[in-house]
This record gives C-alpha cells, sequence and structure tokens, in this order.
C-alpha cells in the first residue's frame, strides 16, 4: 500500500514539475497553424488548421484532416507527437522545440540540413556549459555524414528531453558528434557548419599523439621574490597549432581509504587537459618533480580524443596555476611555479584575523588599465618582468631604479589605501635587493683590469644605494666603493 | 666525458657570472639593450620597423643590417642584445598587405676569441617584397630603435649601416625611461598574463563573494552547504582565506542539470579561495576556472553548483 501511495505521489510530481504547457500565445498559435497545415499527422493528411482559444491568451489549434474528422490539438499533444515523429510537416521538414516548459517553437528543414552537412569539410565543435573547455570550440575536419538507422542499437536511443538522436557526423580524428532534430537546427544556424575553411581555421584532422614527457629544469621566474618555475614538457607525433588556452585545468579531489588502516584519505590532483589528443603508448609516470607527485598522463574516459597531464598536488602551496606554453617543437610545456616569499599578497587593513595562513595569490586576469595609478604601476611590473633572469647587473639596477620612480609616481596617483600600500610594497621589495646588487656590480667594474668604467653612473648608484639601506654592513662597504671611486 | 661536460658548464656559469662580453666592456657600462617588442608602424606612406626595449645607446654601432640579394630577407644581427621572452614570441607575424611578412628572433651566443663569450640577439625579418632597412637616427632612442622600411623602388637613401652614434645624456636617459611606457593593449594582456605578473598587480579584496547554486537532486542540498558554511565553518574559512565570506546567493540551477560531483567555479586570482572551500566542504570537489560568460557576473567571486555528491 506505501509503495502505490510512493508511485503516486512520484507521478503527481512528474506532471506538475515538467508538464508542457497546453496552450499557447495567439501569435504563435496562428504560426504553428500555418507551419502545420499539408503535414503528415498518423498518415493522415491535415487538410486544414486553424486557431481557437479558450481564455483571451490561451490558445491551440483546431485542425481537420484529410477523412473528414476535426480535432482540437493542445501544445503538449503537438508537442509529443513532434517527438514520437507522429507529426510530420510538409516538404520534409519537422518541428522542433527547444524547450519542455516553452511552446516556443522552430522548423527545421531537413533537405536544407543535408545539403549543408554533406557539403561541409569542418565542424565547429563547441563546448556547453559545465565542460571544462566550456565556451570554447574546436574545428574538426567532416569525414563522414550519416542517418541513425533502427538497426543502430546504440545511438537509437532519445536524450534527456526525449528527443530522438538522428544523425551521425564522424571526423577525421576519429570523434564523433550525434544529433537531434533539435541540435541540427541549432548547429545549422549557429555557424556550425564550414564549407570552405578559412586561412586562419585550424582545422584538425587527426589526433595529437602523446609520445612521451619529460621534466624541464627549475628556473628562477622572478629573483627578488624568489619565485621559481619547473615544468613538464609533453611531448606529441605533430605540432601543435592550438593556443595555450585550450588547455585548461582543473583540480580534483579524491577520497579513497588507506588499504591498510582504513582511514579516509583525501588527496588532489591537477588536470591539464589536452584537447584532440590520444594516448596510444604507455608513458612512463614522474614519480616525484619538486611539489608535483605520480606525475603522469591518462586518458579522460568520460570524452572522446581527450588526454589529462596529471599530478597529486598538496593544496596549500599550490599558489599559482600552471602556465602553458605551445611550443614550436612538437610539444605542450606545462610550467609550475614555487612560490616562497608571500610578503606581496599580505594586506595591512585586514586586521580582523590575527593570523594569515594561506596567502591568495593572482592567476590570469590582468589589472584594469584605466587610471593613472594603473599605468605607472603596470609600466614598472613590465621593467622589473622584463630583466628577470638577466645576467647583467648593471641593466637590472638601471631598471629597478627606473621601476622605483614610476612606483613612486604610482603611488603619488593612487586612489585606495589598498593601492598606496601595494606600491610601496613593490617598491621596498626592490629596495631590498638594490643595495646588495649595487655593491656586486661595483665591486665587479672595479675589478676590471681595463678601468673603463663610468665613474659617475656607479657612484649615482651608490648614492641610491646609500639613501635607501639601513644595514650597517651595506652602508660600509658602500662607503668603502665610494672611495675606491674616487681615487 | 661527464666530468668534461661538468668543467665545460662550470666554466659557463662562471663566465655569465662575472664575464661582460669583451664588446661590452670597450664601451664602459652600458653593456647590453634588450629587446621587448616589434612594432611595424606606418606615418603617412612610410613603414617603420620599431624595436622596443631597454637600448644602450652606446652599443648602437655595432648592430648591423644584413640583406640578401633577393631584399625579401634581411637579418638585423645585435650585439649584446636580449630577448625578454616575457613579451616576445619566437616569431611575430604581421598582417597579409603589410609590406613585412613575419620577423623570427634567434638569440646567439658566439665565442669572442679572448676566451669569452659574446651574446647576439638575431631577427630574421621576412617581407612580402622586396625591402631596406635604413636606420632612422632621429627616431631611435634608450628606450626603441627604429628602421625606416622601404620598398625598393621608391625613392630614398639607403644607409643599411650605421655609423658614430653618442650615446643620450644620461639625465635625457632617465627622464625617458621614468615615463610609463605606451605599450599595445595585446602585448600588455600578455605580459599580465603571466601567473607572476598576475601576482604583482592583484589588488587582494577583503571579501570573498560566494555564490551555491543546487545542481543535485535533492531540493535543499545548496542550502544545507550555505548553512554548513554559515554557522559552522565560517570562522575557519575566513581564517585560511584571510577574507571575509560573503554568500551572496543560494539557489537552484535553472535547467534541471544535475552534476555527480560538487563543482567549484573560481574568477581568475582566486585559485588558493576555491582549494581551501574545496577542502573544507566534505565529499570530492572538483575545481575550476570561470567561464569567460560568467566572469562577466559581477560581485562574484567563487561559484559552487553542489553536486549529487554532497550528503
Amino acid at each position: 500500500m506505501k509503495k502505490i501511495w510512493i508511485i503516486l505521489i512520484l507521478l503527481l510530481m512528474s506532471n506538475t514539475v515538467n508538464a508542457f504547457p497546453k496552450y499557447t500565445t495567439r501569435e504563435n498559435a496562428l504560426r504553428l497553424a500555418k507551419v502545420i497545415d499539408k503535414g503528415v499527422f498518423n498518415s493522415h493528411r491535415i487538410a486544414s488548421a486553424f486557431v481557437k482559444n479558450r481564455t483571451p491568451n490561451e490558445f491551440y489549434l483546431q485542425v481537420i484532416l484529410d477523412d473528414g474528422s476535426s480535432h482540437e490539438w493542445l501544445m503538449d499533444r503537438i508537442y509529443q507527437w513532434a517527438l514520437n515523429d507522429q507529426l510530420v510537416l510538409a516538404n520534409n521538414r519537422v518541428l522542433v522545440f527547444p524547450s519542455d516548459e516553452s511552446t516556443e517553437f522552430y522548423v527545421l528543414d531537413k533537405n536544407a540540413f543535408y545539403r549543408l552537412a554533406l557539403s561541409s569539410s569542418a565542424f565547429v565543435k563547441t563546448y556547453k556549459e559545465h565542460d571544462l573547455l566550456a565556451e570554447k570550440n574546436l574545428k574538426f575536419a567532416m569525414r563522414r555524414f550519416r542517418l541513425i538507422q533502427p538497426e543502430d542499437d546504440d545511438l537509437f536511443v532519445t536524450d534527456n528531453m526525449g528527443n530522438r538522436f538522428r544523425y551521425v557526423l564522424e571526423f577525421k580524428n576519429g570523434s564523433r558528434e550525434i544529433l537531434t532534430y533539435l541540435s541540427a537546427y541549432q548547429l545549422m544556424h549557429n555557424g556550425a557548419f564550414i564549407q570552405k575553411p578559412g586561412p586562419t581555421d585550424i582545422i584538425l584532422n587527426r589526433a595529437f599523439q602523446v609520445q612521451g614527457m619529460k621534466a624541464t629544469r627549475k628556473k628562477v621566474e622572478d629573483e627578488i621574490r624568489n619565485i621559481w618555475s619547473f615544468g613538464v614538457e609533453v611531448l606529441l607525433n605533430q605540432p601543435m597549432p592550438l593556443s595555450p588556452d585550450l588547455f585548461p585545468i582543473q583540480i580534483v579531489e579524491e577520497t579513497m581509504r588507506h588499504p591498510e588502516t582504513g582511514e579516509r584519505q583525501t588527496r588532489f590532483y591537477i588536470h591539464v587537459l589536452f584537447p584532440n589528443t590520444e594516448q596510444v603508448q604507455e608513458i612512463p609516470e614522474i614519480r616525484t618533480l619538486e611539489y608535483l607527485q605520480h606525475v603522469n598522463i591518462i586518458t579522460d574516459i568520460a570524452h572522446q580524443n581527450r588526454v589529462f597531464l596529471r599530478a597529486q598536488i598538496n593544496p596549500d602551496v599550490f599558489e599559482l596555476p600552471p602556465y602553458i606554453q605551445v611550443t614550436n617543437r612538437q610539444s605542450v610545456k606545462v610550467n609550475f611555479f614555487i612560490v616562497t616569499d608571500q610578503s606581496m599578497v599580505k594586506r595591512p587593513d585586514f586586521v580582523e584575523i590575527s593570523q594569515a595562513k594561506t596567502m591568495m595569490h593572482p592567476a590570469l586576469e590582468p589589472m584594469p588599465k584605466d587610471t593613472e595609478y594603473d599605468k605607472y604601476y603596470l609600466a614598472a611590473v613590465e621593467k622589473i618582468r622584463s630583466v628577470q633572469g638577466h645576467h647583467s647587473l648593471h641593466l637590472k639596477i638601471e631598471t629597478y631604479l627606473a621601476a622605483v620612480e614610476l612606483l613612486k609616481k604610482a603611488a603619488m596617483n593612487t586612489k585606495t589605501d589598498q593601492q598606496v600600500a601595494q606600491a610601496l610594497q613593490q617598491r621596498d621589495v626592490l629596495f631590498d635587493v638594490l643595495p646588495k646588487m649595487v655593491v656586486e656590480n661595483t665591486q665587479q667594474q672595479l675589478h676590471r683590469t681595463d678601468r673603463q668604467f663610468d665613474r659617475s653612473m656607479l657612484l649615482r648608484h651608490i648614492e641610491h644605494a646609500e639613501h635607501i639601506t639601513t644595514n650597517r654592513e651595506f652602508l660600509k662597504q658602500l662607503r668603502i666603493l665610494r672611495s675606491s671611486l674616487m681615487n | 666525458m661527464k666530468h668534461w661536460l661538468l668543467y665545460l658548464q662550470g666554466g659557463l656559469l662562471i663566465l655569465l657570472l662575472w664575464g661582460t662580453p669583451v664588446h661590452a666592456q670597450s664601451n664602459g657600462m652600458m653593456d647590453g639593450h634588450v629587446l621587448d617588442q616589434v612594432e611595424l608602424s606606418r606615418e603617412g606612406k612610410e613603414a617603420f620597423l620599431v624595436i622596443r626595449g631597454i637600448i644602450s645607446p652606446a652599443l648602437l654601432s655595432s648592430i648591423k643590417v644584413v640583406q640578401k640579394e633577393d631584399s625579401l630577407h634581411s637579418t638585423i644581427s645585435i650585439p649584446n642584445g636580449f630577448f625578454n621572452n616575457v613579451t616576445l614570441p619566437p616569431t611575430v607575424s604581421f598582417r597579409s598587405g603589410d609590406v613585412l611578412e613575419s620577423i623570427q628572433f634567434i638569440e646567439d651566443i658566439l665565442e669572442n676569441g679572448a676566451g669569452g663569450f659574446d651574446f647576439q640577439a638575431k631577427l630574421l625579418v621576412t617581407s612580402s617584397q622586396p625591402v631596406l632597412l635604413n636606420f632612422d637616427e632621429s627616431r631611435t632612442n634608450s628606450q626603441q630603435i627604429v628602421y625606416r622600411v622601404i620598398e625598393k623602388g621608391s625613392a630614398g637613401k639607403v644607409n643599411t649601416q650605421r655609423e658614430g652614434m653618442q650615446a643620450p645624456l644620461l639625465s635625457e636617459t632617465k627622464e625617458q625611461m621614468s615615463m610609463p611606457k605606451k605599450v599595445g593593449m595585446e602585448d600588455t594582456d600578455k605580459i599580465l598574463l603571466h601567473p607572476v605578473s598576475a601576482m604583482l598587480v592583484f589588488q587582494r579584496p577583503s571579501v570573498l563573494h560566494l555564490s551555491i547554486l543546487n545542481a543535485s537532486p535533492r531540493k535543499d542540498a545548496a542550502q544545507r552547504l550555505a548553512i554548513l558554511m554559515d554557522r559552522h565553518q565560517r570562522r575557519a574559512l575566513e581564517n585560511r582565506l584571510d577574507m571575509k565570506l560573503d554568500i551572496t546567493n543560494i539557489s537552484s540551477v535553472q535547467e534541471q542539470m544535475i552534476l555527480h560531483k560538487t563543482k567549484i567555479y573560481f574568477r581568475p586570482n582566486y585559485l588558493t579561495a576555491a582549494l581551501a572551500l574545496a577542502h573544507l566542504i566534505p565529499g570530492e570537489q572538483v575545481v575550476e576556472e570561470m567561464s569567460l560568460e560568467r566572469r562577466g557576473r559581477l560581485g562574484l567571486d567563487v561559484e559552487i553548483y553542489v553536486g549529487a555528491n554532497f550528503e
């Protein structure tokens, strides 16, 4: 008895939740009557269709079939008949409803669709919401277009809206796209079919194959803040024409029980997606690489032609997302960062929290460039970045001094406390490194055998260094160097 | 063999650390150029190849331009030149219709015969039609090297090798360096897209705006997660994030979309916050970057789609 009640309640709920409207607007009803006129309903030709209404805002159709019978057709029935192929329009067209909650409809001209699909050489696959490639698209070379027949057991099914799958687009990379009438209509009208690719179109013919991977050397990325980068280079069998933004990342939390203790353990893995790529051979795992563990290549079993570069990470030290570089040597480099200095991101104004544990770090979104502050700050950052890893101490000193000037200008053009704090913090980082660099550079120049150096410039550097440092040892060294230069 | 390689590596390292190139030394302190950007600009009918960066005027006289007979390929050799790999790709291609097709950037390390090494930046310029690159002294300064691109056949005196360039006065150099450099929007974005640059320019907000959406078959899942975070984990989260937590929205997704796993979408710069949330929410989560469309919604930093696995 209980079961019957539950079933009844579920039935009642299913009717109320997803009920297709029975009536429509006057305009929609008039358009629908025109469209279905001369169509076929269950092997009967529709002789005529006209609009009737129940209330001033609720319209439906009155249809007369070729056997003389007259029928009232409400919208929910028309929707179901269109899904079940009981209602077919004249000239090989079909009704499609984009939503099961609205009476809005489109008409798919199947003949026009066939002509388009058969004459197209490429298909633009646009990925939907919640896909890792959402809103991005790839262009696949077409191999074959065909209709799904009832004997195609695995494909002769419907989607979650009840739309039956009708067509298959097969691509040269081995993947395929299965279409309903609705998706065929949408793709047809969204420019998804390319007949003649343009010179800038990247058409993917074959899937990229992973040939191997190797760790790239650790290098300093920002020496004044002690940021390092290291990476994994994934080697492919052909040049990679895709841009780095098509290699998105995700971090997946996985919980599993310890095989011996039974205790629950949570682990975090980073996945870097390689689109249109397949793994045809076993790629040896890199067991440990800096803070990454078990770096390997795995196939994405939920999607066609996708692999992941996967590695276990510690979420507490994973501060910056990886930076993807497509090389010109048939490979893609995934650069990871080691951030040890977190002074840049500490905010002095947030006093409620006594102890900052994990610092926020940014990734991949440029700051606005609207204000004078932004322009000066941005110029300073550019200057600092341009000499990272450069061997010439002189160039670095000159550049950092110029950056200090820019930061000073930025600080004088601020509008908020946060901006001024940011500019001055950045300046202080430079102040920390400059005196040591000046000392080293001056010593190097003084040791030159040819004694050809610009004395006045070195003295100017020393003057700057003396101005910004309070370190007694540095001040002493600078004094000695100054007197050496003066003699 | 291994020992020999080690010695060679060690030697190179020492040279890199201590040895400024001989050529540079003979020219005093200004011992190198850092090349940031390359542009092709037009002024009326004239085209100019502009190489931007930190330029040492004293070394300009050693720059050479060698052109092939067909005048379609030229090489600009810049001794003591270094490419800024953050702003310069290996190759720059120009628009079709431009007089230049592309420029490839190559860095050479050459033995200088005195036991040291010279660094040389080479720009391999390919043009769509025969051209001559004529050094433009009047436009060249401590921030740019400019070549007038003259289509062959058109009027113009050609001088592919310049001489006697004097270093600009120090005060002039300083003044120019203190002004923000005008950079193209694309170049600027490119620099800032590098995570380390992004870190330098990021201004961390004091509040994390969070939206919780239900993508689970259980109707109250989003609400339950919001209660869990608000009542039980707020303090821990705020401590961990060093930001105040503001739950701005609790609702269901419009479509009847069910996600198997809870998804956390983060706006760029909020990766660590998303990871901290994933750590604290019970069950398994997937953390991904917000799509461009979602990023357009202001006042939303992190979005949680509560999936079927949330209990």
